[in-house]
């Protein structure tokens, strides 16, 4: 992905954090991965730990350790009703957002998958 | 994951995961968040390069920004009352650092205090707080052994020049400048009992100090507790020698200008040279920082009170004391630099160095002027 890629993604990781979390519980490099696996690659991978510490801070996850038989104790977070909350309000911002964006795009003939 | 396969890259994982441990220790936050901060970090890391990525694409390039980002979003600011502890913390110690030795360099009772000696204590302070910024020197008790040792044995070096300056500086101020007032011995007691008091609650609330810490003491406790000779010896020795030091210089102010007093004071000195060490590890914490000091500070009060010592022997008294007190704090020095105590290591290491400075000064005679005050 380019660099604008990780630019947008910045303004949206705590959102798509906050989706993933809510999908499944999952610890941090669980979220990376599976950011990976959807296109969304990342410059810093430690840039989402900063992130998920506002977000526990905020009261919208929580951190909580899972014992592994093949090492140390392992960090997992699952989303709190507030973070559900917001997951629907940062989701309908997004969709009111991308939805904008596309229409300044179709307006200029570059709509998806279109050539100028 | 495997063990081997992070074996192969051990060095680039550690060094950046303790570099992030020093920033956040060193910041403030609590040891269990920064535990926990630390084993997600590693984790990551491991993962990361069993995956084939490198290093900076975990935490970028510049390791310390990663931390400090991080450690943005996990702090909390710290109240009033917490602001109050670490500045009279910081206060009660320089004055320890400045003003207590100058009975013991310059063999007197009080002793006077300039604007200087004020500045001094202001400087300690200011260095103390530059000292204890994360990312500067205190990062290195995280990092490898070999990096620490190199830069323990400068600032040692760096703390002994600026003691040797202080000391030089009140030499030159003496005559120079009109003094403030003169610093009895009572007040030196108060300060005494005070420092140690504030010491001890801000130790306790001290957020960043060391989890295992009790588990590792009731270990230690555990094995101590074993039906072994060695282990058996060492129990009693803790048990019993801080009371036989209590009760050694009870007998020395009684027997004190006949011949065997000094047999008496090398006993308690053998005491302090044994049963500090050994009660450094073993029991709890209260009793490991007082029992060793309580003895210390009933000798020095009570010889204070009695004035039954002539006073062209004190001196001499003052040489025996100086001897196991520097080995008290350096053992206090080595402890707190174990379990990476930031707060409490820097400061029991400049006060050591600063004693040792002074002692050293005391001994060669360069400083004794003030004597006859």
């Amino acid at each position: 992905m380019e660099k604008r890629g990780s630019q947008l993604l910045k303004g949206v990781l705590d959102m798509c954090l906050l989706a993933l979390i809510n999908e499944e519980s999952c610890y941090g490099y669980e979220m990376v991965r599976k950011m990976q696996q959807r296109g969304l690659e990342l410059v810093s991978e430690g840039s989402i730990y900063p992130l998920l510490s506002r977000l526990e801070k905020a009261g919208y996850i929580e951190g909580y350790l899972v014992s592994s038989r093949e090492g140390p104790k392992r960090k997992y977070y699952r989303i709190l009703p507030a973070g559900q909350e917001k997951l629907r309000v940062w989701a309908a911002e997004w969709h009111s957002f991308a939805g904008g964006v596309e229409k300044v795009l179709r307006a200029t003939g570059l709509e998806r998958g279109s050539e100028l | 994951m495997k063990n081997d396969e992070y074996n192969d890259r051990p060095d680039t994982v550690k060094e950046v995961v303790e570099s992030c441990q020093a920033y956040w220790v060193l910041s403030g936050l609590p040891r269990q968040r920064v535990n926990e901060m630390k084993l997600e970090l590693e984790q990551h890391l491991r993962e990361a390069l069993a995956d084939g990525k490198t290093v900076e694409v975990v935490v970028g390039a510049d390791v310390n920004a990663f931390a400090a980002a991080w450690m943005k979003e996990v702090r909390t600011s710290k109240t009033l009352g917490e602001h109050i502890l670490d500045w009279s913390f910081l206060l009660l110690l320089a004055a320890m650092v400045v003003l207590p030795w100058q009975h013991l360099v310059f063999r007197t009772t009080s002793f006077p205090v300039y604007w200087g000696t004020l500045a001094a204590i202001g400087l300690i302070i200011l260095g103390t707080r530059v000292l204890l910024k994360p990312g500067l020197l205190s990062g290195a008790l995280f990092r490898s052994p070999q990096q620490w040792r190199k830069i323990l044995a400068i600032s040692i070096f760096w703390v002994f020049i600026t003691a040797i300056s202080v000391f030089i500086w009140f030499h030159m101020l003496s005559g120079r400048q009109p003094v403030l007032f003169y610093w009895p011995w009572p007040a030196t007691v108060v300060l005494v009992l005070l420092a140690g008091i504030v010491s001890w609650i801000a130790f306790r609330r001290d957020p960043t100090r060391p989890l295992p810490f009790e588990e590792e003491e009731n270990e230690i406790a555990a094995q101590e507790t074993t039906s072994s000779f060695s282990g058996k010896c060492k129990r009693i020795w803790i048990s019993v020698g801080p009371y036989v030091m209590v009760w050694g210089v009870i007998a020395d102010m009684y027997l004190i200008g006949r011949e065997f007093s000094r047999e008496i004071d090398m006993l308690v000195l053998l005491f302090w040279l044994i049963v500090v060490p050994a009660s450094l590890r073993s029991g709890n914490l209260t009793r490991k920082l007082t029992l060793p000091i309580l003895p210390f500070i009933g000798f020095a009060v009570t010889y204070h009170l009695s004035g039954i010592i002539p006073w062209d022997n004190r001196g001499e008294l003052l040489d025996i004391l100086i001897i196991p007190l520097l080995i008290l704090l350096t053992a206090g020095t080595y402890w707190f630099l174990r379990r990476k105590m930031r707060l409490l290591f820097w400061t029991y290491l400049i006060i050591t160095i600063f004693s040792m400075a002074a002692a050293i000064l005391g001994w060669l005679g360069i400083v004794p002027w003030l004597i006859s005050i």
